[in-house]
């Protein structure tokens, strides 16, 4: 049993490393996949919305 | 320590050559292979010798085991190699070759190696009946509560033999060999018309453990290929301990995930209606956007918070395209998304025929607690208004997280399942039985 658990103890450590991420994204209100966010702006308030939303009025339709 | 395995040493003249051959049991020792003319002979109780064989198929490569040589095996015990044979099956062209070990205390064991693959096999003073009801392809055999599958049955030919022997090897072309395996152990069964059943214990032994046990480089050892009969799976014993963690680490993670979501107050905190402009014609330069609209204002309670927005929309054979800005009312701070939201639909052909959505969704992670308004810029075909909706909530739950995290936990115990399946698979394509646990 303890040799095949430290025979496991690399993928232990990286499962619970991987716990300790998903419960920090968690409490951090992070999402891995699917963030929509698109803004380079910072804390202060500079930058804003970039329009460039070209293209929309030459849409294509058969 | 090797001075009492060493201290029993006799000579025995070869009748074939008069070479002297020394040999390590002169108690036990009956049966000599000679190591310059390759006869095979036996010494009478009365000291006189009779040839039994001049073998022809002498290999031309010296065994990785030197005779005389030296070397503690897996039981702990100190061994002297005294002889080995070179076998064949009788049914097929597979070789392999048989070390006998001697020590002066306790008595023979062997070493065999068939394609690099090594295997310690020591006399087993048990009879190893199977269950009842299993027999033929399904016959098993137990050592204690472990079940043994059957793996092959063969009858040897002796192909070469040097060195002492305390029986006559050529007997054992008359035997049937049975051998069960339980990675990384087998059962033999040696069987024979008017011989008692003898039974064997052997287990796998890795290469390097040879070469360490007598001092040898790897080189020096056959090249190891395929899968061993009784080669352990990658993951060895420690797979069901791997599958225990695994499912402990899901669980953790389900628990948590559980108890994160019910404190996390998820709320929906803007619903609220809008309508484009009127779409302008198109321009050469491209400039669609729309007119801002403002929403109202709303608090984030619990941040940082993931936002989830949800927009539905009239479209029907048109387009909206929306930009959408996320502003803290306080800090200024800014979060974008843009969603473009079509739906066309017609008949052609007699057929009715749609694509595209009227809905929207997007997320927005990690927006600190604080009071938010959002910009809106829809733009629209022309001439025509879209009406939407748009709404906001806080802390949705987000399964994507909980998945990655899983897939992190699960890749290694599914590599491995694979890595391991396929391993029995090569394991028991060179046996003429069954797997018993195919996937």
């Amino acid at each position: 049993m303890l040799r095949d658990l430290l025979n496991l103890r690399l993928y232990l450590v990286l499962g619970l490393l991987t716990y300790a991420g998903y419960l920090w994204v968690q409490l951090h209100g992070v999402r891995l996949l699917g963030d929509d966010n698109e803004t380079t702006e910072n804390l202060n308030g500079t930058g804003s919305h970039s329009s460039g939303h070209a293209g929309r009025s030459n849409f294509y339709h058969k | 320590m090797n001075d009492g395995i060493t201290s029993l040493e006799a000579r025995v003249t070869c009748p074939g050559c008069l070479a002297q051959c020394t040999y390590y049991d002169p108690v036990g020792s009956s049966v000599f292979g000679c190591t310059e003319c390759h006869t095979l002979f036996k010494r009478q109780r009365n000291g006189t010798t009779e040839r039994l064989k001049k073998f022809q198929d002498v290999p031309r490569v010296a065994p990785a085991l030197a005779l005389g040589s030296i070397g503690t095996l897996p039981d702990g015990l100190l061994y002297r190699v005294t002889g080995y044979m070179l076998r064949k099956e009788a049914s097929s062209p597979a070789r392999w070759l048989e070390f006998m070990l001697f020590n002066p205390d306790t008595g023979y064991a062997q070493l065999a190696v068939y394609e690099g693959h090594w295997t310690f096999i020591k006399p087993s003073s048990e009879k190893h009946l199977g269950l009842p009801g299993l027999s033929g392809s399904h016959r098993v055999a137990l050592d204690g509560d472990t079940e043994f599958a059957i793996y092959n049955k063969y009858q040897p030919r002796i192909l070469y033999a040097v060195g002492e022997f305390d029986w006559n090897i050529l007997d054992d072309e008359q035997l049937t060999v049975t051998e069960f395996v339980a990675p990384p152990r087998m059962l033999i069964e040696e069987k024979a018309k008017n011989w008692p059943v003898h039974w064997y214990r052997a287990e796998h032994i890795e290469p390097r453990q040879v070469a360490q046990a007598f001092g040898l480089t790897m080189s020096r050892l056959p090249y190891r290929s395929g899968v061993g009969a009784v080669q352990p799976p990658p993951g060895g014993s420690s797979w069901p301990l791997l599958k225990k963690l695994t499912g402990l680490l899901l669980a953790l993670l389900l628990l948590t995930e559980l108890v994160l979501s019910n404190q996390r107050y998820h709320h929906q905190i803007l619903r609220q209606e809008f309508a484009s402009e009127i779409g302008g014609p198109p321009t050469a330069t491209s400039e669609a956007t729309g007119k801002v609209q403002v929403s109202e204002s709303f608090n984030v309670e619990n941040g940082p918070a993931v936002l989830d927005f949800e927009i539905h929309c009239n479209v029907n054979n048109t387009w909206l395209e929306l930009p959408v800005s996320l502003v803290n009312e306080q800090t200024g701070q800014g979060f974008e998304f843009t969603k473009s939201i079509e739906y066309y639909n017609g008949v052609e052909d007699g057929e009715s025929w749609s694509e595209g959505r009227v809905d929207a969704e997007a997320t927005i992670a990690q927006v600190p607690a604080g009071r938010y308004h959002l910009n809106l810029y829809p733009s629209t075909d022309y001439n025509h208004q879209i009406f939407f909706s748009v709404t906001v909530t806080e802390n949705p739950w987000v399964p994507s997280n909980l998945f990655l995290a899983m897939l992190a936990v699960l890749l290694y115990p599914t590599v491995l399942y694979f890595l391991r399946g396929a391993h029995e698979q090569n394991r028991w394509n060179h046996s003429n039985f069954p797997n018993p646990h195919p996937l």
